[in-house]
């Protein structure tokens, strides 16, 4: 399959697994399940299932591996979302996180995957 | 100039557990922008791993791209304090997504990517449950100071900061939580240089009384109470929080939450017995979301009854 229809593919099928995951966490919506829904592997659940069909186990594997980083990476920013919300708000808040993900994902390729 | 919106808690949504609160969570305008975002990612993630290789379009399957939707959503829906306690509880999902990733690199290569991708997903789940757990357990032994089921002082904490950033004072008459929101205030470092000060209940021969003089609504009680803590204290914003105490009939049926500013002032009736959540909890959390409305000037939600 070429280049465009699978990265068209990849985008569909990664905003339904988002909208699927976002309806399972809404619906079992005890407080339990406060947040953690907003760090389901829904986009990766996708891509890695269609990189698994098209590219075969090791392009999964490498896959995976730099998942691995950009997962270290957004635990940072949730932990840094949690004062950064209280400060500024939610949507600054998440924005400072996400530069923070973008700091040390950056810093961990630079060490670790290049 | 005075603002009053009034009603059955216009800002909140429905009770959880409940189809309506489903409803209100799950409009398709919502739904459609966690899939433009879902997409986006995605695609992004195709054309920097086509680009730059595997690992790197990798590393962007963890991009934080929800995260600005979802909390946004749930501060315009419930408030900054649940915003803050769903942030938490995403920094046990973010976790559980590097045992996902770990999961994934351990078990692809030895059995049908498929299986090896459900094994991951169903491990996500259970261990960011189990996280969660533990991280608000461990925070309780380490003293984190809890009041009321699942309120924690951090949620408290935008309103102070708030008031400090707008240069506000808080004065607080706390009737119908015994006084666990001033607890809560003036638990947050820092805070004693906004809370004026705060009481919980009076006798009705004392000046604080504001007993619901026959006719009059608990949400008109409530206001008069949060202008006496203000103007007793000398403060630019009284919050009252307090529930019926009129006749027999109409007793411990709703908390009344009201804030009165320099411009604004806001009221929000919640039934004590819509939904799960503790009505305190509920109270408190109203409070902190009218509270900063007020302090930033900003116009109050409003939904029609149902």
């Amino acid at each position: 399959m070429s280049a465009v229809p699978l990265i068209a593919l990849r985008a569909v099928f990664g905003g339904c697994l988002v909208v699927a995951f976002a309806l399972v966490g809404e619906w079992l919506r005890p407080k339990s399940f406060s947040g953690l829904f907003a760090a389901a592997p829904s986009v990766a659940l996708a891509s890695l299932v269609i990189t698994d069909v098209t590219r075969g186990a090791h392009a999964t594997w490498l896959s995976a591996l730099g998942m691995l980083a950009g997962a270290v990476a957004f635990t940072a920013a949730a932990v840094v979302a949690i004062d950064a919300v209280k400060r500024f708000g939610a949507m600054r808040g998440a924005l400072v996180s996400i530069a923070v993900w973008g700091v040390v994902a950056a810093s961990l390729w630079a060490v670790a995957l290049r | 100039m005075t603002d009053r919106v009034i009603g059955p808690d216009p800002g909140l949504p429905e009770a959880p557990g409940t189809r309506a609160h489903l409803r209100s969570r799950v409009e398709p305008s919502k739904l459609a922008l966690r899939f433009a975002f879902g997409a986006a990612v995605s695609a992004l993630a195709g054309v920097i791993g086509d680009v730059a290789g595997a690992r790197a379009g990798g590393l962007f399957l963890a991009f934080p791209a929800i995260l600005p939707a979802t909390l946004t959503l749930i501060e315009e829906n419930e408030g900054i304090s649940r915003a803050v306690s769903e942030t938490r509880g995403a920094v046990a999902g973010a976790l559980a997504l590097v045992g996902f990733a770990g999961v994934v690199i351990a078990l692809v290569t030895h059995l049908p990517g498929i299986v090896a991708l459900l094994v991951a997903t169903a491990g996500w789940f259970v261990g960011a449950n189990a996280l969660y757990f533990i991280g608000v357990r461990t925070a309780r032994s380490l003293k984190e100071q809890v009041y009321l089921p699942d309120i924690a002082v951090a949620e408290v904490q935008p309103i102070v900061e708030t008031a400090r950033r707008t240069r506000n004072t808080i004065a607080v008459a706390d009737p119908a939580t015994g006084g666990v929101f001033s607890a809560l205030l003036t638990s947050v470092p820092g805070a004693s240089s906004i809370f004026r000060g705060g009481f919980v209940g009076a006798a009705h021969d004392t000046s604080m009384d504001v007993t619901r003089r026959a006719g009059e609504d608990g949400e008109t009680a409530a206001l008069e109470m949060a202008a006496r803590a203000r103007r007793a204290f000398g403060a630019s914003l009284g919050i009252a929080l307090t529930e019926d105490d009129g006749d027999d009939a109409r007793r411990g049926e709703h908390i009344h939450v009201a804030v009165v500013g320099r411009c604004a002032q806001r009221v929000v009736s919640l039934d004590v017995n819509a939904g799960p959540e503790h009505v305190h909890a509920r109270a408190i959390r109203t409070a902190v979301r009218l509270a900063t409305e007020v302090a930033e000037g900003r116009p109050g939600q409003q939904r029609a009854a149902r």
